[in-house]
């Protein structure tokens, strides 16, 4: 097995690297749907920009939404999503009634909040004629009822008023223009409701009625004639009706029904891209700088065994991004900084062996035998090091948001990868080099000059 | 070198000189009404935050008249330091389901245009963040329970892995000071220059804890190590030995953590300065806490041990 250790390193290394640097690799996509999911680093919305809402689903009565309702509700809201042709959106359930959206590089958030946060119930309420009043076509004059035809945005007060069909009879709708040129929002119904519709509306020609979504009045007709053909038109406001975006996130909203139970936005987050990308710039800039500063101190203080560690320092960066890219991790900036910060760890396993190798050599033992007891005597403090470090991640993983997450995920995948190549592939290296006879002074890994000629006087012996 | 056993009051007195201060400021926070203390981000209090920058520099005090006037008369307005100005309000147009399909954005549309109508155009929109009630409640209570299970967590760890509850106790007093001096630090700082704790303030807490722990695995370790080896020895010279010992390790790991975190502090911007700043800060107390702490606790605790059988055996033999 020992035999076959460094061409194992070696092909390992080398795929990691492929897996970096390599364009348009890609994987099979878990789960069901099949299909493949490109290899790439995935960036946070901090560092991309884009937009976050996190929404928290509000029970109806005092009913709670349940699992299944949770799930709907995010199908829902994800085909909402991908009609706005938004790359790469990410709909998620968190916890028992919370719902994140996460959506790269949007220019519209706000459009976007609205549509996905409506509830998007439509009810066509018939509005009785002794209450409301009629329109007389006889006369061609409205009759005032007890009370106004309410107007649009207002609620319906009236708790007595049930509505004729709902949003669910809605078998398409599509965006119109109206004769009078204003923006209208047409709709055809299902047989069912057609049928609703043709009954009622031919025996209350004159009677208004009113389309409600959400509890607020978008329009209040009158029936004109009785509507056989299933077809109907919502109005918006104003001279020219609907605006653009409110017509088309009706439509979708209609398109593919309402949601179970409402729900409401309790964080937003947009962060616009030249922002991300400058502080991905920014942080990108100062882990090359971190790294390399560790790369000098190892170097300077070390010696031959500092550049040892620091080979095993490029495979585990190497190593590191590659299964970044594969699980995929989201990187933010926190997450960054956990990766620099993981850099430090993995050095801190290189210096407990290193510190050892040096005690050892002080008290005048070989080089092969040093690096031997260097290995086999930090290793207790290693693992228990790392293991406590990873007592922390899993907690932060297990009970953290999703921000918190990523970082503890990045720390976990570091502080495993370290364990291999800080004590695996170092010593791997280690052990060639010594054997080499001009490798083998003291002082190239680490011991001090003078501390050297108290060695070759057989002073020091611990 | 060889005194730091002898020494451990000077070293438990300096610990409690650093603590004592942060610890008056942060227990002063709930009392004071803001003015003292911890300052809290809007992810823990709620409320909205808009940066932008105007084409034309801006006081600060004419956009907060502005958004003031806007209706909002609780916003703050600072500077960013890059041409940024920072907005600070309550939570601003978050979305109920019963709401019209068409107003999201209009609060803080309403306070766009009376600070452009103030100030001139602006000329790069930021980042808009909006945290509800809900999530800052969420956050408070998170921030608790993980302090408190890493702590339970590593307690466990080490007591496991040197079988003596001792080594556990005095792990988990050195990472409780380590929670203390970086809390108390941001108390301070809060106080002073306003620096805020965000969301990610619990997490570099949870990231010192098992961090800072690590020194005390080395040193405790060759404390293992050398009570075999010296068997007989005096246990205050055996950890002293021990301390000074692995003396050379702690520096370099602590120093090589420090440099990364420093080079991240100095040229990485947004939203982890603060971040860095609370890993740098608790883990250099992690590895005095662990060298001068910890390990001065056990010879403590074992003398007093000690001392006590002393007493027992002398009132046995009177």
């Amino acid at each position: 097995m020992r035999k076959f250790t460094p061409y194992l390193i070696l092909a390992t290394a080398l795929l990691a690297l492929a897996i970096d640097l390599l364009p348009n690799l890609s994987l099979p996509a878990g789960g069901t749907s099949g299909g493949t999911r490109p290899i790439e680093t995935k960036l946070g919305l901090d560092l991309r920009g884009g937009l976050r809402v996190e929404y928290q689903v509000q029970p109806v009565d005092g009913v709670s939404a349940t699992a299944a309702d949770l799930a709907t509700i995010r199908d829902i809201i994800e085909r909402r999503v991908n009609s706005t042709g938004v790359a790469e959106p990410l709909v998620q359930t968190q916890g028992a009634d919370r719902i994140v959206v996460e959506l790269p590089g949007v220019t519209n958030p706000d459009s976007i909040r609205a549509l996905l946060g409506t509830t998007g119930r439509l009810d066509l309420v018939p509005l009785p004629r002794e209450v409301y009043g009629f329109f007389d076509t006889a006369t061609g004059q409205p009759r005032d009822g007890v009370k106004p035809v309410p107007g649009e945005g207002e609620t319906l007060s009236d708790t007595s008023l049930t509505p004729l069909f709902s949003g669910d009879q809605i078998e398409s709708s599509s965006v119109q223009i109206d004769q009078s040129g204003r923006r209208v929002v047409s709709f055809k119904l299902k047989s069912e409701g057609a049928d609703l519709f043709a009954t009622w509306t031919k025996a209350n020609i004159g009677s208004y009625f009113a389309i409600v979504l959400d509890g607020a009045v978008k329009s209040a007709p009158y029936i004109q004639s009785a509507i056989t053909g299933g077809e109907a038109q919502i109005s918006g406001p104003g001279a020219s009706g609907f605006a653009v975006d409110e017509a088309t996130n009706l439509v979708t909203i209609l398109k593919f029904g309402s949601l179970p139970f409402p729900i409401a936005e309790i964080g937003v987050t947009d962060v616009k891209a030249t922002l991300g990308a400058a502080f991905l710039g920014q942080a990108l800039f100062a882990g090359a700088v971190g790294i390399l500063l560790v790369f000098l101190f190892m170097l300077l203080h070390y010696r031959l065994a500092g550049a040892v560690a620091n080979v095993a320092l490029v495979f585990y960066v190497i190593i590191v991004l590659a299964i970044f890219r594969l699980v995929p991790v989201t990187l933010t900036l926190a997450g960054i900084a956990g990766f620099v910060l993981s850099i430090g760890m993995a050095v801190d396993a290189n210096i407990l062996i290193f510190e050892r190798t040096k005690e050892e050599l002080r008290i005048g033992k070989g080089i092969g035998p040093a690096v031997e007891a260097g290995f086999s005597r930090a290793w207790n403090s290693i693992l228990d090091s790392n293991v406590s470090s990873l007592i922390t991640a899993f907690i932060l993983f297990y009970f953290g948001s999703s921000t918190i997450k990523g970082f503890a995920l990045v720390l976990i995948i570091g502080v495993l990868c370290s364990l291999f190549t800080a004590v695996t592939v170092t010593r791997l290296i280690l052990r060639a080099v010594i054997v080499r006879k001009r490798f083998s002074s003291p002082y190239l890994y680490g011991v001090a000059k003078g501390d050297l000629d108290a060695l070759g006087r057989g002073v020091i012996n611990g | 070198m060889d005194k730091i056993i002898a020494r451990k009051r000077w070293f438990f007195l300096f610990s409690l000189v650093i603590t004592i201060p942060g610890l008056l400021f942060t227990l002063a926070t709930p009392f004071s009404n803001g003015t003292i203390g911890l300052k809290f981000s809007i992810d823990y209090t709620g409320g909205t935050i808009w940066e932008f920058r105007p084409e034309n520099p801006a006081d600060p005090l004419v956009v907060q008249e502005a958004v003031s006037s806007a209706g909002h008369e609780e916003a703050t307005v600072t500077e960013a330091g890059t041409g940024f100005l920072i907005v600070r309000t309550k939570p601003l147009d978050l979305q109920v389901g019963q709401d019209q399909i068409d107003n999201a954005g209009a609060e803080l549309q309403a306070i766009r245009e009376a600070v452009v109508a103030a100030i001139g155009p602006i000329a790069e929109e930021g980042s808009v963040s909006t945290v509800g009630p809900v999530i800052s409640q969420d956050l408070t209570q998170q921030a608790l329970l993980l302090v408190v299970l890493g702590s339970i967590g590593i307690l466990l760890w080490m007591t496991y892995r040197f079988r003596n509850l001792r080594f556990g106790l005095a792990a988990l007093a050195a990472l409780l000071h380590d929670v203390i001096v970086t809390v108390g630090f941001f108390a301070i700082a809060g106080t002073i220059a306003g620096i805020e704790i965000d969301a990610l303030f619990v997490t570099a807490m949870l990231t010192i804890i098992g961090f800072s722990v690590h020194d005390t695995i080395v040193v405790f370790d060759r404390i293992r190590e050398n009570l075999v080896r010296h068997a007989g020895a005096p246990f205050g010279d055996i950890v002293n030995h021990s301390i000074v010992q692995t003396l050379g390790r702690s520096f370099n790991t602590t120093a090589t953590v420090l440099m990364t975190l420093l080079t991240l502090l100095v040229f990485a911007g947004g939203s982890i300065r603060t971040f860095v700043l609370t890993l740098f800060i608790g883990i250099l107390s992690g590895t005095y806490s662990s060298i001068f702490n910890a390990s001065p606790l056990l010879v403590w605790w074992e003398e007093r041990a000690q001392a006590r059988k002393a007493a027992a055996a002398r009132t046995r033999t009177a």
